[in-house]
């Protein structure tokens, strides 16, 4: 359990555990024009303890971490969880507020990384203010290469994370401890009535401040989302015994040194560090701030995969590098994308602080969705009394709503970039929904129900030829189109005929045993539904070698026997779907750009064979 | 409610008295030197000051230490305007008790909030003192 913990600090911690490097400092900017006096410090770190009292530790690791699916966390999975609905208006607000929850998360998934490594970078100003033209260049070149070592697999590097983090958490621990120990004073932030005051007497603009306290909470969201790797309770564990205590005493250590320094404002973080340390500090911050981006990265992966197993996006190929671990993947397109926006940010903004005022709207959007299913949770799943539900609700409701508000002058400030990555992301999960939906119907139209396919090629006798074929298909009822091509033109099948439906379900791991559904039609057909979990990769062959499969399927699966049929559609936008034209049109982009299936099942080149089609939707 | 504005260049005067005057500072004095910052205090009790850090003759800091010795204006708020690299100066100035710190340029845009709190802060002062 203790070593569970320790590797959570790596991965789980590091985008709310590299925070102390802006979110003070983002306090007392010039976007607020905080005086850096006692009322203003004690107020500020008040809202920043409590908030991450409130957020993280109540919200999110008290409450939040409980609803799990099959050990997963996140938006996509809190979505799994809920039962489908019998309103189909309330079903699609639901799905829609979990894809964009999801949506919003890559948006800021960009920045993150830009502004960690960024804000890590910026103790160069103090430390040695002659290199301080080389804080964006040394930041692009870091992003750089940890980008492109993805492709290599990060267990390796994994290894050092929880070291990385632990030696993090010790060390702003100490700072805070020796900012405190010089103006113990700043211990009475821990009373709210320094927040309450700091409202009264700021108004609006310390409302506004709230958009840069949440700076500090930011990491609750991603925290919920990495559950999977570790389990709810070494995160609980490692949150109250070091991360909590390291960032409270780092944060209140910055006020402190604010108290009797107003110049350390400009960067309460490095102001703490004693001269002589300051260089090895900004070491110790970089390899922080790549374990943050790390993370993030990693988690982007995830939830892409996620979303593509569920049907939102299109296959991508997706690379493990790791046989052993099974989080360990790598999504190429993903990653240049990523990449791109993440350097693109770093030289666009160019500075943390004005990169943090873009960053926040989104994660505080997703906190809000997570609030909203989580009530539906707590209400359907849970059953918890009425009462209770809407008291959580209401609370969490007011907090987020708090910080939504907040946030919502950032859009002007460079907000609107993760928002708009998050509205094209939204429009393309759901234009791929829809139109999938939309083939498979006008697929669905011309077909032939299996069993009346099989009882067809009883009547008439045709050529059979040794080995197996196995069609993919989607529709496990009717006869697959590349089938009936296939007989049409070239008279012929294979003794075996498999027809194979992938059906990934809504949990993140299917258990041995339950994994195929086979039924025997006659004539040498079978009809097979094989169960994949959300997180699982699929490879067909792999899936087929096994000894559940043969004990299923009564026979054994021999690669040089066997040919793969997949059939691919040329698709046209003229047909009386209803979707805008444009939509269908960005779903057949979608389509041609997305991966091969034969590389997304695993499928071996040399034995598959493709047969084309035009489909109008 | 009046402010005095010290600085010796003219230029940084007529911006610096025009932000002040435009986030609803009603009265600006200027001085280009503390002494006459000093003459001004003997007839009129101001609200606030700001006050750059290098003045010829007295310096600012030695400027808002006599200040400070005046029983009558220990209180009151005072804005520091400093050079970019003068980190130690406003230190020097934060153990004399200072509302908050300008750097040189001062841009309208960034310095707009830093302004507007000071102006709040002189309010707050002029209230409690009732000038």
């Amino acid at each position: 359990m203790a070593a569970l913990a320790f590797g959570a600090l790596g991965v789980v911690y590091g985008d709310i555990g590299t925070s102390p490097l802006y979110a003070i400092k983002e306090c007392f900017s010039e976007h607020y024009g905080l005086a850096p006096d006692r009322a203003n410090v004690l107020g500020i770190l008040s809202l920043v303890f409590w908030s991450l009292n409130f957020v993280v530790a109540f919200k999110y690791i008290g409450l939040v971490l409980r609803a799990d699916n099959r050990g997963e966390g996140g938006v996509l999975a809190l979505l799994a969880l809920l039962r489908p609905r019998k309103n189909p208006t309330v079903q699609a607000g639901l799905v829609g507020l979990g894809l964009f929850g999801a949506a919003l998360l890559y948006g800021d998934g960009a920045i993150t990384p830009a502004v960690s490594v960024l804000g890590a970078m910026e103790g160069l100003e103090i430390a040695a203010p002659g290199l301080e033209r080389f804080i964006v260049p040394a930041s692009c070149v870091i992003l750089l290469v940890l980008f492109s070592i993805q492709k290599r697999g990060t267990a390796t590097v994994g290894k050092l994370f929880g070291p990385v983090m632990a030696v993090w958490f010790v060390v702003i621990a100490l700072l805070g401890i020796r900012g405190i120990a010089m103006e113990p004073a700043v211990l009475a932030a821990v009373n709210p009535l320094h927040a309450a005051r700091f409202f009264l007497a700021h108004g609006m603009q310390g409302y506004l401040v709230l958009g840069s306290v949440v700076l500090a909470v930011t990491g609750g969201e991603a925290l919920y989302a990495d559950m999977g790797h570790f389990g709810r309770r070494p995160i609980r564990i490692a949150w109250f015994v070091a991360v909590l205590p390291a960032l409270l005493l780092n944060y209140f250590g910055q006020g402190a040194q604010i108290l009797r320094d107003p110049v350390a404002r400009e960067n309460p973080f490095f102001s703490l560090v004693p001269a002589e340390l300051l260089i090895p500090m900004v070491i110790v911050a970089t390899a922080a701030a790549v374990v943050a981006s790390q993370a993030l990265i990693s988690g982007a992966f995830s939830l892409t995969r996620q979303a593509v197993q569920m049907g939102y996006a299109p296959r991508m190929e997706i690379v493990h590098t790791a046989t052993t671990e099974e989080g360990q993947i790598y999504i190429p397109a993903v990653n240049r994308l990523l990449m791109i926006s993440c350097i693109g940010l770093v030289i666009g903004f160019g500075s943390s602080s004005r990169l943090a005022s873009a960053y926040g709207i989104a994660v505080t959007g997703t906190m809000l969705v997570t609030t909203l299913l989580f009530h539906r949770v707590t209400r359907d799943l849970w059953q918890w009394p009425r009462w209770q539900c809407w008291t959580i609700t209401s609370l969490f409701l007011v907090v987020d709503l708090a910080f939504l508000g907040a946030n919502i002058p950032k859009i002007f400030d460079g907000g609107w970039f993760p928002l708009a990555v998050a509205a094209v992301i939204f429009l393309l999960m759901t234009t791929w929904k829809r139109g999938r939906r939309l083939l498979y119907e006008s697929q669905a139209e011309g077909s032939i129900p299996l069993e009346l396919c099989v009882r067809g090629l009883e009547a008439q006798s045709v050529a059979r030829v040794r080995g197996t074929a196995v069609f993919m298909t989607s529709d496990a009822s009717n006869t697959p189109g590349v089938l009936l091509h296939h007989l049409k033109h070239n008279k012929v099948l294979h003794e075996r005929v498999v027809l194979l439906s992938i059906m990934t379900e809504d949990v993140p791991l299917v258990r041995e045993g339950e994994r195929f559904e086979v039924t025997e039609l006659g004539q040498g057909f079978l009809r097979v539904k094989a169960r994949a979990g959300f997180m699982e990769s699929v490879d067909v062959p792999q899936m087929m070698a096994t000894e559940e499969f043969a004990a299923e399927a009564g026979f054994k699966y021999k690669p040089m026997e066997t040919s793969f049929y997949l059939g691919r559609e040329s698709l046209r936008a003229t047909g009386t779907g209803v979707m805008a034209r444009w939509r269908k049109k960005l779903f057949i982009l979608m389509s041609r750009n997305a991966g091969s299936a034969a590389d997304y099942f695993g499928l071996p080149p040399n034995r598959v064979v493709e047969m084309g089609a035009q489909v109008q939707i | 409610m009046s402010l005095i504005l010290v600085d010796d260049d003219p230029q940084i005067r007529r911006l610096l008295g025009s932000l002040l005057t435009h986030y609803g500072a009603p009265e600006v004095v200027e001085a280009a030197t503390a002494e006459e910052a000093l003459q001004h205090m003997l007839v009129r009790a101001p609200t606030g000051l700001t006050i750059d850090v290098e003045l010829p003759g007295m310096g600012g800091v030695e400027l808002a230490r006599r200040i400070r010795a005046a029983p009558s204006f220990r209180e009151v708020p005072i804005l520091v305007v400093s050079a970019s690299g003068d980190a130690q100066v406003v230190r020097d100035f934060a153990t004399l008790g200072i509302h908050d710190y300008l750097r040189k340029p001062i841009l309208p845009q960034q310095a707009g909030l830093r302004i507007q709190s000071f102006l709040a802060r002189c309010r707050v002062y002029a209230r409690s003192t009732g000038l």
